[in-house]
């Protein structure tokens, strides 16, 4: 009875003859052999995927025991039929036996599937890249990768809107944006002074600059029918004035038109990037609002984006606790304090929020504390959480403030087992509305944890 | 200041009707004489004007004529210099001034407004006591115009009236280039991270493309053409890259390991490339902004060292002028002074070239005569300067004429290599033939084992970038390469005039050794190997003298020192102290770092 092979590759299906078995029997040694391999085991036809799409889709089909109707043409057209009533004179050796017993199902191809016939795939796997003469090993290894990851995609549910790779590129590339923009203002500042060097204290917004240099042009042309446009620009007609008044008084010299046209087209790059900038950052809030919604509404977005980026990752945040989060970004500080035994500091990014600049001398470093413990739980919640709500970002935040009264004016803050309790219950509300929402089992887990460690703290406190 | 006072006077009318013109940065002024009676006591006038009520007792101001802008104030006050009246103040003085005198304050003035408007002029000490006073309480006097608004006029007219006196170009502003290549150098650095940004954001989405397309403004483009990699089969890529790059990048865009990415990322990395373009083709606008600059401030320069050298150069200077007052040596070596002041201290050889090491004359020549060709080309470069900042010429054929010259001169520095290989061109073996490291061959390839100096590097300005750790290719980073190469000069003259060749042989195989050395050992030994070097350099002054003194039939008595030695005793006595103190500073630091 002859035995035929189907086996499938990342680039394809491929179906083998197994027809000198006899030689080497059960012997499976052969099979690392190449040279006695090769003589019991040939190809017969090969059925390339036509896409990545299309091998993902094949691969999905194969995992879960079905045949897709491009690996039923191909069995087909490739084995001798099968007519009804007759047993047939050849089998069908798989590796999956799910999908063997569907093909048996579907096509009356008998199949097998045991160990001999999992230790002759074995070999085929080995050698396949010899047995198909137009492939070249790498392009299998490839395939094999580019299918490997996007099958693990598909797999573990992944979610575009959520990348925070791309909030982390962002917040650099507004780093990068702020510091390229402020050093090119102060050259068109620099340059543009040359010939017009009172514009540079009546206008010191860089921006603004940028727009003004563009608009000028050649200051000897500023005249006072250039207000109203000036002062459209400027956003104060006094300023317009101002200006029209300084360009005629002015000291600086005459530029050659080269050089102006050179200054416009300066400007105007300045100007397009600061654009390009804001644009860039509506981005990084909206984006933060999809991947942290709580931790932006907490922190801000740009702090929380930078705690992200610093911390590598989202969940690389939530695993840190909150003492880490505190000082993230003084780390060169903490180890010179470690090393010589002095304070270590009181706190690192999340000083640039709001809540530390209004505390009181005294009172920033318990303020930094606290809010890096509200920061942490929230950053977990945004990080495993499935439902996309910003209230207990919000919540937290009116603890925060509250904290801050109560270091200020000694207004007692509520307690933290109220406030979790009136999140849940607007996030609940919420959920009732939104009948997808899927977090409740979560928001009561989190509910345990916030207000249990608390008890729990305070009980050790007053052992 | 330019201030001018008419007084009008008429001495047949009466005493009453007396006009001052006086001259301000503002405009024309014309005062009316109150009370002339004062004006007999020319020495108590200044009392009168001491303050603001008294002095408007005696004038009054009749009309004001403001100029128009800086050009027009500049034009009234050029012709004021020449004592003619403008056509402003002509039209000015006929307005209010009708069958009244004039007493003028600059006397041809005066006479040149008597010529034309008939008007009768006075000049005397009372009227420039007059003027004075009214100088005084300007600001008082005529309403409207406050210090605060006096003050920027009159500097704006002063700096004008300079320029214009000084025959000043805009054409020739050197400021503008300096900016330029500033900006050009920033533009690359920031081109550069943008690019990298792109690479790494997209990278994200289609990792293999980083490695298919390797030049950032072609991936720059790819990416903003394609989107997303799916979109990849369907388009022609045939306008960016060459065939076979695009059939790899449609393969790899097949069967692409990257994620997914929304398309609200995609639009930003999109937009991202857009700057990246845009900035791109700015950049490529002020390179050609700054050739043609180049070649109407210093064509000469830019003839001898080409643009960018050239622009570094004035840069580099702070302005044409000062870098016309450099000499040639300084010219050399401008931009690796880090590179001078560590061989001055340590008493190591000086830096061949600085900035001029990328000129492309240094650029052809053998690495053995490059020192050569920098030192002609440096003083050629700084004649260029000089003619540029100063000459009245306009051409660049002084540059050309001079190019040409090095060029014929780094022929025959060749052909005398190409000599020297050839043997025995004077009956004498050369020392190549017994140096076993070099190879035989033509001679423009011989060339000395390569010994890199990595003490001897100069970064231009770049230590701190991070891009230039990660290299965004590796062309980019052979560029980076041959940015810090810098080398140093290995033999000092003095030592070849005292050496034999045999001796200078060995001397540079140890050399080599040495720096092999130098280059495998940390930082903090080479002090070590310095003071080495410096033992073994004496000692083999020594064998030298001491050959020398077999050589040359009637040697020097031993017991009476050179001249030469006597000085560098002397030196080395004025080191020491030096020294010692060089140390206890050293110490002081560190007992700082301490606390």
């Amino acid at each position: 009875m002859a035995l035929h092979l189907l086996f499938e590759s990342a680039s394809g299906y491929s179906l083998f003859h197994a027809y000198g078995l006899d030689e080497i029997g059960q012997n499976t040694e052969a099979v690392l052999d190449l040279t006695r391999f090769s003589k019991v085991i040939k190809l017969t036809s090969f059925h390339p995927f036509s896409s990545a799409l299309d091998a993902l889709n094949q691969c999905n089909a194969i995992s879960e025991g079905i045949m897709t109707e491009e690996l039923r043409n191909f069995l087909e057209m490739n084995l001798p039929k099968v007519k009804d009533g007759k047993k047939a004179k050849f089998s069908l050796g798989v590796a999956e036996p799910k999908v063997g017993s569907q093909v048996f199902e579907v096509t009356k191809i008998p199949c097998q599937s045991n160990e001999f016939v999992l230790e002759l795939l074995r070999g085929v796997r080995l050698h396949f890249d010899r047995f198909i003469k137009d492939l070249k090993p790498s392009d299998l290894e490839k395939a094999q990768l580019g299918l490997g990851h996007s099958y693990s995609r598909a797999k573990v549910k992944f979610n575009v809107n959520r990348v925070d790779n791309m909030v982390i590129q962002a917040i650099f590339l507004l780093d990068t944006l702020d510091k390229d923009i402020n050093s090119f203002s102060m050259r068109v500042r620099e340059w543009y002074s040359w010939h017009f060097p009172e514009l540079a204290k009546i206008v010191n917004d860089n921006y603004l600059y940028a727009k003004i240099a563009k608009f000028a042009e050649n200051k000897s042309d500023l005249s006072e029918n250039h207000i109203p446009e000036l002062s459209e620009l400027v956003g104060d007609e006094e300023k317009a004035k101002e200006i029209v008044e300084a360009a005629k008084a002015s000291m600086g010299q005459d530029l050659s038109p080269i050089d102006l046209i050179n200054v416009q087209q300066f400007a105007q790059r300045v100007i397009n990037l600061s654009e390009y900038r804001k644009k860039l950052y509506e981005y990084l809030v909206t984006k933060m609002n999809d991947i942290a919604p709580n931790l932006a509404s907490l922190i801000g977005e740009v702090v929380g984006a930078r705690l992200i980026s610093h911390a590598g990752s989202l969940s690389n945040l939530a695993k840190c606790p909150s003492s880490t989060l505190q000082i993230l970004g003084t780390e060169k500080a903490l180890f010179r304090a470690l090393k010589t035994q002095g304070n270590t500091p009181k706190y690192g990014l999340i000083f640039h929020s709001s809540f530390i600049g209004r505390a009181s001398a005294r009172n920033k470093g318990r303020i930094a504390r606290y809010l890096a413990n509200r920061c942490s739980i929230v950053s977990r919640i945004d990080c495993f959480s499935e439902g996309n709500t910003s209230v207990f970002g919000q919540k937290l935040r009116e603890q925060v403030e509250e904290r801050l009264d109560f270091y200020d004016k000694g207004v007692a803050p509520r307690k933290n087992v109220d406030v979790m309790k009136d999140a849940i219950e607007s996030v609940l509300n919420v959920a009732e509305k939104d009948a997808g929402f899927r977090t409740i089992p979560f928001l009561v887990y989190t509910l345990d944890v916030v207000c249990f460690r608390r008890r729990k703290s305070r009980s050790w406190r007053h052992n | 200041m330019f201030c001018f006072a008419k007084i009008l006077w008429d001495p047949f009318v009466g005493a009453a009707a007396m006009l001052v013109l006086f001259e301000t940065p503002a405009g024309f002024a014309l005062f009316k004489v109150l009370d002339e009676g004062k004006l007999d006591k020319v020495e108590d006038l200044w009392k009168e004007f001491t303050s603001v009520e008294s002095a408007r007792k005696i004038v009054k101001l009749q009309a004001f004529n403001k100029f128009e802008n800086t050009s027009d104030a500049l034009s009234a006050t050029t012709l004021l210099i020449d004592s003619k009246p403008s056509k402003g103040l002509r039209k000015f003085l006929r307005a209010h001034c009708d069958g009244e005198t004039l007493a003028v304050a600059d006397s041809k003035l005066g006479n040149a407004i008597k010529d034309k408007l008939k008007i009768d002029c006075l000049h005397n000490n009372a009227v420039m006591e007059l003027m004075r006073g009214l100088r005084n309480q300007l600001t008082e006097l005529i309403a409207g115009l406050a210090v605060q608004d006096l003050a920027p006029m009159s500097l704006g007219l002063s700096h004008s009236l300079s320029r214009y006196k000084l025959k000043f170009s805009p054409d020739k502003v050197d400021t503008m280039i300096i900016q330029a290549i500033g900006l050009l150098d920033d533009l690359d650095k920031e081109l550069n991270t943008y690019a990298m940004r792109v690479r790494e954001w997209y990278g994200w989405h289609f990792p293999e493309l980083a490695k298919i397309v390797q030049d950032n403004i072609q991936y720059a483009k790819v990416v903003k053409l394609m989107g997303d990699h799916t979109n990849a089969v369907s388009l022609d890529f045939s306008e960016i890259l060459s065939e076979e790059t695009e059939a790899e990048l449609k393969e790899a865009a097949v069967i692409s390991m990257g994620t997914e990415v929304s398309d609200l990322d995609l639009l930003n990395i999109k937009e991202l490339c857009d700057q990246v373009l845009a900035l791109s083709e700015y950049r490529a606008q002020l390179y050609d902004y700054l050739k043609s600059r180049m070649n109407t401030i210093a064509p000469n320069l830019t003839a001898l060292v080409g643009e960018l050298v050239g622009a570094r150069l004035i840069a580099h200077g702070g302005s044409l002028l000062n870098l016309a007052k450099q000499p040639g040596s300084t010219v050399q070596i401008l931009g690796a002074e880090k590179a001078l002041f560590r061989a001055l201290k340590t008493k190591h050889a000086t830096p061949k070239y600085g900035l001029i090491f990328h000129a492309s004359l240094v650029g052809q020549a053998a690495p053995k005569i490059k020192g050569k060709i920098s030192r002609s080309l440096a003083a050629k470069t700084a004649l260029a300067i000089r003619y540029d900042a100063l000459g009245d010429g306009q051409d660049n054929s002084m540059g050309l004429e001079n190019r040409v010259k090095l060029e014929a001169r780094l022929r025959v520095l060749e052909g005398r290599e190409l000599g020297h290989s050839a043997g025995s061109t004077k009956g004498k073996p050369k020392i190549e033939f017994y140096d076993k490291d070099r190879k035989k061959g033509a001679g423009a390839l011989i060339t000395p084992a390569k010994t890199y100096n990595t003490s001897a590097d100069l970064v231009l300005g770049q230590a701190t970038d991070p891009t230039t750790k990660k290299p965004a290719n590796e062309q980019e980073g052979a560029l980076l390469k041959k940015r810090k190469h810098e080398e140093i000069e290995p033999t000092s003259t003095e030592k070849l005039s005292n050496e034999t060749p045999a001796d200078q042989a060995k001397d540079e195989g140890e050399k080599r050794k040495k720096k092999k050395k130098k280059m495998v050992e940390a930082d903090d030994i080479s002090l070590q190997i310095a003071s080495e070097e410096q033992g073994k350099k004496k000692k083999k002054k020594k064998d030298a003298k001491q050959e020398d003194e077999l050589l040359t039939p009637h040697p020097l008595p031993k017991e009476e020192p050179s001249k030469k030695e006597k000085k560098r005793k002397q030196v080395k006595d004025e080191q020491a102290p030096d020294d010692t103190a060089h140390k206890k500073k050293e110490k002081k630091k560190k007992d700082k770092g301490a606390h």
